[in-house]
């Protein structure tokens, strides 16, 4: 392609490098009283090279250029963040509305802070946006050109995600050891990060900016991802977490000090002027002036976010006898299997797949009947074989049906329908656009590329998307109010996450979530569990992942459940037990809210 | 000229510079075709041509769509990058015309007068026309601490006699190109030299300056050297002495020096010829600079005959 403007001589200038490491660009600082001055040396070798060859540009594109270098600085107001003007119009493309207290602390990070903070609101308040906001603030400054971005691997992509969407930030995600010097915006998982073979390799490049997310991973400073932070050579450094201090003092201290060391004195004198026992405080009010110096804590409340409401809709599904009879026949066999294996552990992960299928659709549990039947071919087994044959004369779906009965009483709003199983989304599709619906397919197979056409697709042209995918990696549809949970996932973490795409920073009305439950089934007393006794519907946003890691039911919630429906066969002692496993999340979720020390 | 004002101008320059002329297609909103290989150049490298509509009116663009183009904005900060891309160096040169020679004529006789004897008179041989190299530098300078900022300075370094000097006549009175109606007079500083002077001037200059905000950012790295003292009590020096070094390295003040553009300049000298007529005659040859309006290269030429100046061979 032919060249745009007349171009003859390559840049001068926009070396950000040079800022970095000024040692070969520049020429040793000459001290000048109270600074030094540096200046560049290559741009005159350059300019030499340049002027030998000849290779002069057309004068009233330097003069152009010439009033563009001075727009450019002009505009560069110190007290105003440029970001926000920078990025109003990628804001308004993608929905996104920054809240006065988010703005209000990327100012004091840059402007009181020096760049060094943690950054501690409450869950759901946007802490990403504010670390993104002041990330973008420092670049558009000139400030930082190589950052470090630390997160649990399970959030790179959010991550990722986040940047570009909203900052326009084309960040990398580490995947080898040369990605650590390669890429000038990188996101790394602390995990990773904290071995061996990448932390030497890390201490050896100067940041301009370290963000660590879910800081108070931090707390104990003789740990890896400690001393790994601790080393690191870098100018600004953003700590994110919504729990500074939990159950020890100390944990603050070590937080601050590898912020900002001295913060807080030497552990001794923070420990006689500071500490009434290790989660009490003496001189309160002076610990929290000098915390106040380092840290930012926005709570909900007046003057930062007020969520929408959710409004919970519980849909009783009565099951054909057809369909009740292939459930309990199922059921039965989980059963059998579940009870007479040797180790629980090593079945437990298949028949939890297929009682769950089975409340899903009968497609879906045919599916995986047949691929269980398949496994075994040299011996299939006749109670499996039996209960395919009954699944495939099953000519209704009971849940289809109501659904279809539902929608018409939603007035043609949009509605994202979450099953977590493909064979189900495909013939809720099916249902719905014989039907007369407009519906589009969202699942994790697809590309970043093609899941970001979907959602142009709902959003401009269909009614109703059938989602597969609970956590979409960062895609959100607040321009969507209404969800049907189809089926429901047993652990709460993937509800929230479902819930989480519509019911956001950005939604303006009521999320209403429509549940199907199917009645004399497991998912009556999941529903019972998760509804009515801990009301996890209408729970905090981000408070339940906090709860289930204090209880270590992180991974495990989903067995636990398993494990007293293979236990038990009336329903009286099965909801006994249930409530049971419901106290226990309460009493976590107590157990947390008072083990906060209130400093904050 | 404000920001605000300097910017549909940059813009419009922009687009016309390009080949490209936007039309108004309703007051305050204009629009302007793209073709591929600018939309590219604004909008990366998955833009295809398009029709672009813009407008440096906020309601205007929430009114109808159009791009809003303002200060902070994506699509100035697109443009403006497009645009420093370009032209880091360039050439451009005064014509004579510009000035008027015979106030120039007197004005030298007048000062040569003041310096003679009253008996002395002079008149003029003849007049040489030529131009003098400069070379004009824009540096970025960075005020750097914690936060920074930034500014330009432009500076003129006469190739000639080395002398620096900060720009006195408008940028938009030159023409672009070298010249080639006159002799160009023979660079004797090097470019090196050249830039070396510069940088004993930008120091001077800064040693000259307000240096308060040096003396802020000193102030906070102590106290932060202080708490870092207090903190690393009894521990390894070598620690407390690492983590200084990565203090004073990100946060002490200094000042960075970066010429982003260059230009040479050919500046009108007027050389003339003269015969001083007095006790004694004699002729002599000086240069009058209009940009400095010193006179210069005073030369008594009774004995030698005058030799014409080297000059570089124009390009």
């Amino acid at each position: 392609m032919e060249s745009l403007f007349p171009i003859t001589v390559p840049l001068l200038m926009g070396n950000h490098r040079a800022l970095q490491d000024p040692g070969p660009e520049f020429t040793d600082p000459l001290p000048l009283g109270k600074f030094s001055v540096q200046f560049s040396r290559h741009a005159l070798r350059h300019l030499v090279q340049e002027i030998r060859q000849r290779r002069f540009d057309d004068w009233q594109w330097f003069l152009l250029a010439l009033q563009a270098d001075e727009i450019h600085l002009a505009q560069r107001r110190p007290s105003q963040l440029l970001a926000l003007d920078h990025l109003a119009e990628r804001w308004k493309q993608v929905g996104v509305i920054p809240y006065p207290h988010q703005i209000k602390t990327a100012e004091r990070v840059i402007n009181e802070m020096r760049g060094q903070a943690i950054l501690a609101d409450e869950v759901g308040l946007g802490k990403t946006i504010e670390a993104g906001l002041i990330l973008k603030e420092y670049m558009l400054r000139g400030l930082v050109r190589k950052a470090l971005i630390l997160t649990p691997a399970s959030l790179l992509w959010q991550w990722y995600t986040e940047l570009y969407e909203k900052f326009d930030i084309a960040a990398g995600i580490q995947r080898s050891k040369w990605d650590w010097e390669y890429s000038d915006v990188l996101i790394a998982s602390l995990d990773t990060a904290k071995r061996d073979e990448h932390a030497q390799i890390i201490g050896n490049i100067q940041y301009d900016m370290v963000i660590i997310d879910e800081a108070h991973k931090l707390k104990n400073s003789s740990t890896a991802a400690f001393k790994l932070v601790d080393s690191l050579q870098k100018k600004f450094c953003l700590m994110l977490t919504a729990t500074p201090v939990q159950n020890d003092l100390k944990e603050l201290y070590n937080l601050i000090s590898l912020l900002k060391p001295g913060q807080l004195g030497s552990y001794r004198s923070f420990r006689s002027k500071f500490v009434k026992d290790k989660r009490t405080p003496k001189n309160p009010e002076e610990l929290r002036k000098l915390l106040s110096q380092v840290l930012i804590r926005n709570k909900r409340g007046a003057g930062t976010v007020q969520f929408t409401k959710r409004i919970v809709h519980p849909v009783v599904v009565k099951l054909s006898p057809p369909e009740q009879e292939l459930y309990d026949g199922i059921s039965a066999f989980v059963k059998d299997v579940g009870r007479s294996a040797s180790s629980l552990s090593s079945v437990i992960l298949p028949l939890i797949t297929l009682q769950r299928e089975v409340c899903s659709s009968f497609f879906a549990a045919g599916v995986t009947i047949q691929k269980m039947l398949e496994r075994n071919m040299a011996q299939p087994s006749p109670a499996l074989l039996a209960l395919l044959e009954k699944a495939a004369y099953i000519r209704q779906n009971s849940k289809c049906d109501v659904l279809e009965q539902l929608l018409p009483s939603l007035q043609g709003e949009k509605v994202i329908i979450f099953t977590e199983y493909r064979a189900t989304q495909d013939y809720i599709r099916y249902r719905l656009e014989r039907a007369g619906y407009t519906t589009v397919g969202f699942d994790g197979r697809l590309s970043r590329g093609k899941k970001e056409w979907i959602k142009q697709q709902f959003f401009r042209d269909a009614q109703i998307m059938v989602s597969t995918e609970s956590g979409g990696e960062g895609l959100n549809f607040q321009f969507c109010h209404i969800i049907v949970n189809f089926d429901l996932p047993w652990n709460p973490m993937r509800l929230e996450q479902r819930i989480g795409r519509v019911h956001r920073l950005g939604q303006t009305e009521d999320v209403h979530i429509y549940n199907l439950v199917t009645e004399n089934t497991i998912e009556e007393h999941i529903m019972y569990l998760l509804h009515k006794k801990i009301n996890m519907f209408e729970e905090i946003i981000g408070e339940l992942d906090a709860i289930l890691l204090h209880l270590n039911l992180e991974k495990s919630f989903e067995s636990e459940i398993m494990k007293i429906f293979l236990q038990y066969d009336e329903k009286d002692m099965i909801k006994t037990q249930l409530d049971e496993l419901g106290d226990k999340i309460l009493k976590g979720k107590q157990q947390i809210r008072e083990s906060r020390i209130d400093l904050l | 000229m404000t920001v605000e004002n300097a910017i549909p101008q940059l813009v419009f320059k922009f687009f016309q510079l390009l080949g490209k002329k936007p039309v108004e297609i309703r007051k305050g909103i204009w629009q302007v075709h793209l073709d591929e290989a600018l939309a590219k150049e604004l909008d990366g490298w998955r833009a295809k041509e398009r029709l672009f509509q813009f407008t440096f009116d906020r309601k205007l663009a929430d009114t109808y769509g159009a791009e809003f183009i303002s200060p902070g904005s994506y699509r100035l900060d697109t443009i403006l990058q497009a645009i420093r891309k370009q032209a880091a160096l360039s050439r451009a040169h005064l014509p004579h015309e510009l000035f008027h020679e015979p106030s120039i004529r007197r004005s030298v006789e007048d000062r040569l007068l003041q310096k003679a004897a009253a008996s002395v008179r002079y008149y003029v041989l003849n007049l040489d026309n030529s131009f003098a190299p400069y070379l004009w530098l824009i540096s970025q300078v960075s005020y750097i601490t914690h936060q920074r900022r930034d500014e330009l300075v432009s500076h003129c370094v006469n190739l000639c006699t080395g002398r620096v000097m900060v720009p006195p006549i408008s940028n938009h009175l030159f023409v672009g190109g070298a010249p080639v109606s006159a002799r160009i007079r023979r660079r004797r500083v090097t470019y090196k030299q050249a830039y070396k002077n510069l940088c004993q001037h930008i120091t001077s200059e800064l040693e000259g300056q307000d240096n308060h905000w040096a003396e802020e950012a000193w102030e906070a790295l102590y106290r932060e050297e202080e708490k870092l003292a207090q903190f690393f009590e009894g521990s390894p020096d070598e620690e407390l002495e690492a983590k200084r070094r990565i203090l004073r390295e990100n946060h002490a003040p200094r000042v960075l020096v970066r010429p982003i553009r260059g230009a040479l300049l050919y500046v009108p000298n007027f050389t003339y010829r003269l015969m001083e007529v007095g006790l004694t005659e004699r002729v002599m040859q000086i240069t009058y600079d209009p940009l400095t309006h010193e006179i210069s290269d005073s030369v008594d030429v009774q004995a030698a005959h005058m030799q014409p100046a080297k000059s570089d061979p124009l390009p």
